[in-house]
């Protein structure tokens, strides 16, 4: 079993093909490199190669590329070589996406005039519907008692995961704050706006427990949907449901802080408050409501042709035609035609 | 059809449990969810066999013959509250081990692993793989170093680990614990006394290089199979279980060739185990070596790495109630 000449993509390194480049997408350890097209081409059929052909199919300087990109795919640990025979033993990934909730993650936006409780909340609109990562927000100052009965019902049910972002009140002492994200195991995150500086106060331990603060103002809803590389989603998990659903709103729920029950807090669409409605099932149900999950980037103007598009985020609540869904977020800079990215955050955040 | 009852023996911190747990709830077609968690408390029993070949086994009220049932960890205790220590002591041997071992080896239709799982013994295993012509690396038990420098020099290059189970922990004294481990090491002419000595019992196996590793889940008679790449990294040629967090090895679904898998098969058969992880070389010439079974293994990474949703599937075949594989039971049991 010596000739081992071909070169065999892993696979759950994933290319995807944009109108000007490519893309290898490394699910496994969270990292894309960009490709030209040409070279993408020669695995959109199989995902393998056998390099004892590549002397009869190029010629002398369309070789050399070749070998570098190979040497590329290499030294990022995207290939490895087997021979003819074994190549059936490495089927591809199952592009599936199957998760057990019809909720998948909520955000519950709160303030001091907020009269919901966590515990309502979890109780109706979380526990029946599996739904276990939740997202909370803060945009002005809350006491620490708000956090500790907040905290102690989290703790105490069935969710898995909570992100935090709320606003820095700890005039740079951050020592208490840490305990308390320490002894809570069930924060992912604890990101602090309106801060000083950005940094990061405590690193993460396993996904977990992670603190930042940054000095953006985070003061309303009107924050959310910049697509930036920093939050580019490299996973099997959103890779796969990026296929058929959308990266943002896909069986996710949003809480307000006056109660409004909605896609994502930063649209204007209610479909009831919290006070008057103790059951999902009907909002769920609502093809007004669940239209957005199936937009898939592959729908969406623009992004369809972007290489990025299963592991970009995406944002239905600022497009850039707004009377039109189907249009892309507003908040990009990026276009996939030129490759170019146009930095401008200030005219996004305001 | 009736809706299942299900008993879920596990560790309340296992997140394969709560996964496999979150798809049962989002199914949702099941009676009730019985968690045994940790070291579960006998607190009253109940076994009746009568005539009409009826049979009714009640655990804590809980009748468990009639429950599909996934033994994944934990155990049972079960106590007896007599005063006298050294009666309680002879009271345990002689009425409570022999039922708590009726109940680990607990079997019927719809029953995913059992606690006496943990304890196949893999000497007997290698034994069967031998019959059943699944290549194994040469091995070797002796207490005799003369002995293991012949099976060194025949196998040039070898490896120790365990015989059974590769951690155990030692109580010093009342306040400190000691925890051993051992996992594969290799074995070099300087580790073996040279004047001819004895020792412990002690496993050796002849080193079997890799192209990659092959970790395979199994679930009455379906394979779920991944390729782990160890053999680009230092620190895992040997054992893939010394995990290099940074940089981890690249792991990929695989599919076994059917011949194996059958035979696979036919050995899960004569351990009369249902589930189990299959530990597998594949080497530079493309031969298969089995190394191990892991009985109630880790499946999550596995599952992730893969997209093989495995806890989707073992939730289902809770859920199947039993009432399909009455095949399979029956070949267990023939
Ligand atoms: S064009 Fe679309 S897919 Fe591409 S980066 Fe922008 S939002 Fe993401």
């Amino acid at each position: 079993m010596k000739n081992r000449n071909y070169i065999h993509l892993f696979a759950n390194c994933l290319i995807t093909k944009g109108i000007s480049r490519s893309v290898i997408c490394d699910l496994q350890r969270s990292k894309y490199v960009l490709i030209p097209n040409s070279f993408a081409d020669l695995f959109s059929k199989q995902r393998y190669y056998n390099l004892k052909e590549a002397p009869r199919i190029f010629d002398q300087e369309n070789l050399s590329i070749f070998h570098e990109y190979v040497a590329v795919l290499k030294d990022h640990n995207f290939i490895f070589s087997c021979s003819k025979k074994e190549l059936k033993r490495f089927p591809q990934l199952q592009l599936k996406f199957e998760y057990p909730a019809k909720i998948t993650n909520a955000i519950i936006d709160f303030d001091k005039n907020s009269n919901t409780t966590i515990k309502d909340i979890i109780q109706y609109f979380l526990i029946p519907y599996n739904c276990r990562h939740i997202q909370i927000r803060c945009f002005e100052d809350m006491d620490s008692i708000f956090f500790d009965t907040l905290i102690t019902e989290i703790n105490h049910c069935f969710i898995k995961s909570v992100e935090f972002i709320i606003k820095d009140s700890f005039e740079q002492d951050y020592t208490q704050i840490m305990k308390w994200v320490e002894n809570n195991r069930k924060i992912k995150s604890l990101v602090l706006h309106s801060s000083q500086e950005n940094k990061v106060i405590q690193k993460e331990n396993y996904g977990f427990g992670i603190v930042v603060t940054t000095r953006q103002k985070i003061t309303s809803e009107s924050h959310c949907g910049i697509i930036h590389p920093d939050y580019f989603n490299i996973t099997i998990e959103s890779y796969t449901e990026s296929l058929c659903y959308n990266s943002c709103l896909n069986r996710k729920i949003s809480i307000d802080k006056s109660g409004n029950i909605k896609n994502c807090p930063s649209m204007k669409q209610s479909f009831g408050n919290i006070k008057s409605i103790k059951t999902l099932d009907s909002i769920i149900e609502n093809p007004d409501f669940n239209k957005y999950w199936t937009i898939s980037k592959d729908k969406i103007e623009t992004c369809m042709y972007c290489e990025f598009r299963y592991i970009c985020i995406d944002c239905r609540a600022y497009l850039e035609t707004p009377e039109n869904i189907y249009s892309k977020p507003q908040k990009c800079g990026y276009d996939p035609f030129t490759n170019k990215w146009k930095w401008d955050y200030e005219s996004f955040t305001k | 059809m009736k809706k299942a009852s299900i008993i879920i023996q596990s560790q309340s911190f296992d997140s394969s449990t709560d996964t496999v747990l979150m798809w049962l709830y989002y199914y949702g077609n099941f009676n009730k969810i019985h968690l045994f968690f940790n070291d579960y408390a006998i607190e009253n029993f109940s076994l009746l066999f009568s005539d009409q070949k009826k049979k009714a086994v009640k655990i804590n009220n809980i009748p468990i013959n009639k429950c599909s049932f996934w033994y994944r960890r934990g155990e049972y205790k079960i106590t007896s509250n007599h005063r006298n220590k050294s009666f309680r002591k002879n009271l345990e041997k002689v009425a409570l081990v022999p039922l708590i071992s009726y109940l680990n080896s607990f079997f019927h239709f719809n029953l995913i692993n059992r606690f006496n799982d943990n304890f196949i013994n893999k000497v007997t295993v290698l034994e069967h793989c031998l019959d059943l012509n699944i290549k194994i690396p040469n091995t070797l038990i002796t207490t005799n170093s003369d002995e293991l420098n012949v099976f060194l020099s025949e196998n040039k290059m070898i490896i120790t680990k365990s015989i059974q189970n590769p951690f155990f922990s030692l109580n010093i004294n009342q306040n400190y614990k000691a925890y051993f481990s051992t996992p594969t090491q290799l074995v070099t002419l300087k580790d073996i006394p040279k004047s001819s000595c004895s020792f412990s019992p002690s496993f050796f196996q002849k080193y079997i290089p890799k192209q990659f590793e092959i970790r395979s889940f199994y679930l009455n008679g379906i394979f779920k199979s991944m390729v782990i790449f160890s053999q680009q990294n230092e620190k895992t040629k040997i054992d893939y279980r010394n995990y290099d967090h940074k940089n981890p090895n690249r792991c990929v679904p695989y599919i076994l060739p059917k011949k194996l898998e059958k035979k696979l098969h036919q050995l899960m058969l004569r351990l009369k185990l249902n589930c189990g992880s299959f530990d597998i070389i594949y080497t530079p010439e493309g031969e298969y070596y089995f190394l191990e079974i892991n009985p109630v293994g880790q499946f999550q990474w596995l599952s992730r790495n893969c997209n093989y949703s495995i806890e989707k599937t073992i939730a289902k075949t809770i859920l199947k109630n039993g009432k399909k594989d009455k095949n399979l039971y029956s070949a267990l049991y023939k």
